[in-house]
């Protein structure tokens, strides 16, 4: 879960906060979640969500992408990826980090299938256009 | 410059982010900020920048790829401790200093460009060759300003600018063999001014916007600091202390334009004339001043403004957990919240309310005037709206009530950054990527959600239509008798990304800074006006 959050919002620390966030509230929820895994996952792209826009305020500063990998062609993938706007960051990372189906991206972040679809297909443009 | 196909794009994305959830984690990586630049533009161009380096390896001769490319995004500069850094962004830094330590009274200093310079997200700087970058002119308001000699960088000739106001200069940029685009292909503006007899950094704003006509093919850059024209204060408690850096706006009566500066801990106006007037704060950040001057008081990062119908200025003060307010005479008060600290969770119905200056109030990022005269205020921290009235505080949105909608999900804080009436006394406000309404009956409706835009950050109402900004820009117009109408890509097409603050005129007319690059426009019917600009 750390590694997700970290994905979205791309600092390690923030990443452990947010998570450690999302353990209380499950804490807090138990009993009448349904499905537990799911409602965490939920509740760490909902936390990084809010963050990434808190900050926005808060600092007036953007989050940097920090450098974490050596390799050049990864790390302008990365920085590509950070530059999407949050929901299509969230879905390329659900989808190609955590391998999760558009159906499953979808209830994640409770949107339509169609939405997670759109989503993609514009991250993807932006992604082939800044990467080409 | 072919397109990557899916399986090799999915297959790059997989690795990336692999690479990145596996990288050992070390927060001594977060980059350290660079002062006075604002790295988003930097973000926010670099599409452009591609585009630009895209055109440039179609047309220019192979041999010179590499030099051209040194501005765009891929030289290495190699660095006493660091492995060779790709010098990827394109900020640019203008080094000037006077030439004489202390000028004869009345004189403006000579000041000399001594470098200017590259600095990317990282911080790191990479300093352009001599003879790339000439300083052209000099102009204030439009005019030539100052007598410009040759000034190539690296050569440090003089240049004269003087103190007072803010000037503009040009910079061109040098790139001889690109004759095919015609003239030169870019040149880049600073607007600034040197205080007397002080050595300063020009911290520069926007970059590389790539070859074309003037509007969308100047490199631009702000320098610090600006000074207000007829600030009327002394320098120690009137001067702008940095690059003016629009944020949240409010409209005032007979257009005075209203202009938060957040990370200045000022607020300016704009007057109709087109000059600029500090209103308040000192530039430090702090509590203080109340019942004197404004411009003598601190303030701590304000953020949403509102006027009254007095004319009074109301000032969300948000690490004062205060709402602030300049009265007629100049003299600033505090209305609203007692600052205290505020409890590590927030019940879910809101703070309690109270007498409003000894009622906790967290962090208010926006205000407007509504029904009755009374002031609205959006906590971003409490995600609730609270109501000033009478004296009292009372919040009249609490989480709960936006997690009743089921547009919200429980899991999620609303964090409202924006807040306005529209004429028919319906209470618009942002919550995460939806815009919100609260009705005069107390019900709160979904009004529109425009997550693949970006979150919604600030609205603003006047006339009839009710604007929203998100953070890729977007303005969404919305007549009331149809609130799904959008004005699309108007803003891209001129350049603002990611704006902070928008303000709306009685007779519809929106106002947004430039996101990125310091200006202010006024949108109007579609069509949109540059009220100020670094290249004026």
């Amino acid at each position: 879960m750390v590694r997700l959050a970290l994905l979205l919002v791309g600092s390690a620390e923030d990443a452990e906060e947010l998570v450690q966030e999302a353990f209380l509230r499950l804490a807090r929820a138990r009993g009448t979640l349904e499905n537990p895994p799911a409602y965490l996952r939920t509740t760490v792209v909902n936390l990084s969500r809010s963050h990434l826009r808190h900050l926005r305020v808060q600092r007036r500063q953007p989050p940097i992408p920090p450098r974490l990998i050596e390799n050049p062609e990864l790390d302008e993938t990365w920085g590509a990826i950070c530059h999407l706007p949050f929901r299509q960051r969230a879905v390329v990372v659900l989808r190609y980090y955590q391998d999760l189906s558009e159906a499953e991206i979808a209830r994640v972040l409770d949107c339509r299938p169609g939405t997670v679809k759109s989503n993609l297909h514009h991250a993807l443009a932006r992604l082939r256009k800044e990467l080409s | 410059m072919t397109s990557l196909d899916d399986d090799v794009l999915a297959r790059r994305l997989r690795e990336a982010l692999r690479a990145v959830a596996t990288s050992p984690i070390d927060p001594g990586q977060m980059p350290e900020m660079v002062q006075g630049v604002r790295p988003r533009v930097a973000r926010a161009v670099t599409p452009v920048v591609v585009a630009a380096a895209v055109l440039v390896v179609f047309f220019v001769p192979v041999p010179h790829v590499s030099l051209f490319e040194s501005l765009t995004n891929t030289t290495k500069v190699a660095t006493p401790t660091r492995q060779p850094v790709r010098c990827e962004s394109r900020w640019l830094r203008l080094s000037t200093w006077p030439a004489s330590p202390s000028p004869a009274a009345g004189q403006h200093p000579p000041t000399t460009v001594r470098e200017i310079v590259r600095v990317d997200s990282s911080g790191h700087t990479c300093t352009l060759p001599a003879g790339w970058l000439r300083l052209t002119s000099v102009r204030r308001q439009g005019t030539p300003f100052a007598a410009v000699e040759q000034a190539d960088v690296g050569q440090s000739r003089s240049v004269a600018l003087s103190p007072g106001g803010f000037a503009v200069a040009r910079v061109a940029l040098r790139v001889p063999w690109l004759i095919p685009f015609g003239n030169l292909c870019a040149s880049f503006t600073t607007i600034g001014m040197t205080p007397p007899g002080s050595r300063h950094n020009f911290s520069t704003g926007v970059p590389f916007a790539g070859c074309g006509d003037k509007s969308a093919g100047v490199l631009r850059a702000t320098v610090s600091p600006f000074r207000p024209i007829d600030s009327g204060v002394p320098h120690a408690s009137g001067t702008l202390v940095a690059d003016l850096q629009p944020g949240p706006m409010a409209l005032g009566p007979r257009g005075v334009l209203y202009i938060s500066e957040p990370s200045l801990n000022q607020v300016v106006a704009r007057l109709p004339n087109g000059s600029f007037k500090l209103i308040a704060g000192t530039g430090r950040a702090g509590y203080s001043g109340d019942g004197g001057p404004a411009l003598r008081a601190m303030l701590h990062q304000p953020e949403g403004l509102a006027v009254g119908p007095d004319g009074n200025l109301y000032i969300a003060d948000l690490r004062n957990n205060r709402v602030r307010e300049v009265l007629s005479n100049g003299t600033i008060v505090t209305v609203a919240g007692n600052g205290g600290k505020m409890p590590e969770t927030v019940p879910m119905d809101g703070l309690p309310n109270g007498p409003a200056l000894r009622t906790h109030l967290w962090s208010p990022s926006a205000v407007t005037i509504g029904r009755g005269g009374a002031l609205y205020i959006a906590a971003m921290n409490e995600n609730a709206i609270v109501e000033l009235k009478h004296g009292r505080l009372t919040t009249v949105v609490t989480a709960h009530d936006l997690q009743a909608l089921n547009r919200v999900d429980r899991t999620e804080v609303c964090d409202p950054t924006g807040v306005a009436f529209d004429k028919h006394g319906d209470l618009y406000f942002d919550c995460n990527s939806a815009l919100l309404m609260l009705t005069p009956v107390g019900s709160v409706v979904f009004r529109g959600n425009w997550e693949s835009s970006g979150f919604s950050s600030m609205c603003a109402a006047g006339g009839d239509e009710v604007a929203e900004m998100t953070t890729s820009g977007v303005v969404s117009l919305t007549p009331t008798s149809q609130r799904t109408e959008r004005l699309p890509s108007v803003l891209p097409s001129i350049g603002i990304l990611s704006p902070d603050g928008i303000a709306a005129g009685s007779d519809g007319t929106i106002y947004v800074d430039g996101g990125g690059p310091p200006a202010i426009f006024a949108l109007s019917e579609g069509r949109v006006t540059t009220l100020w600009a670094a290249d004026t």
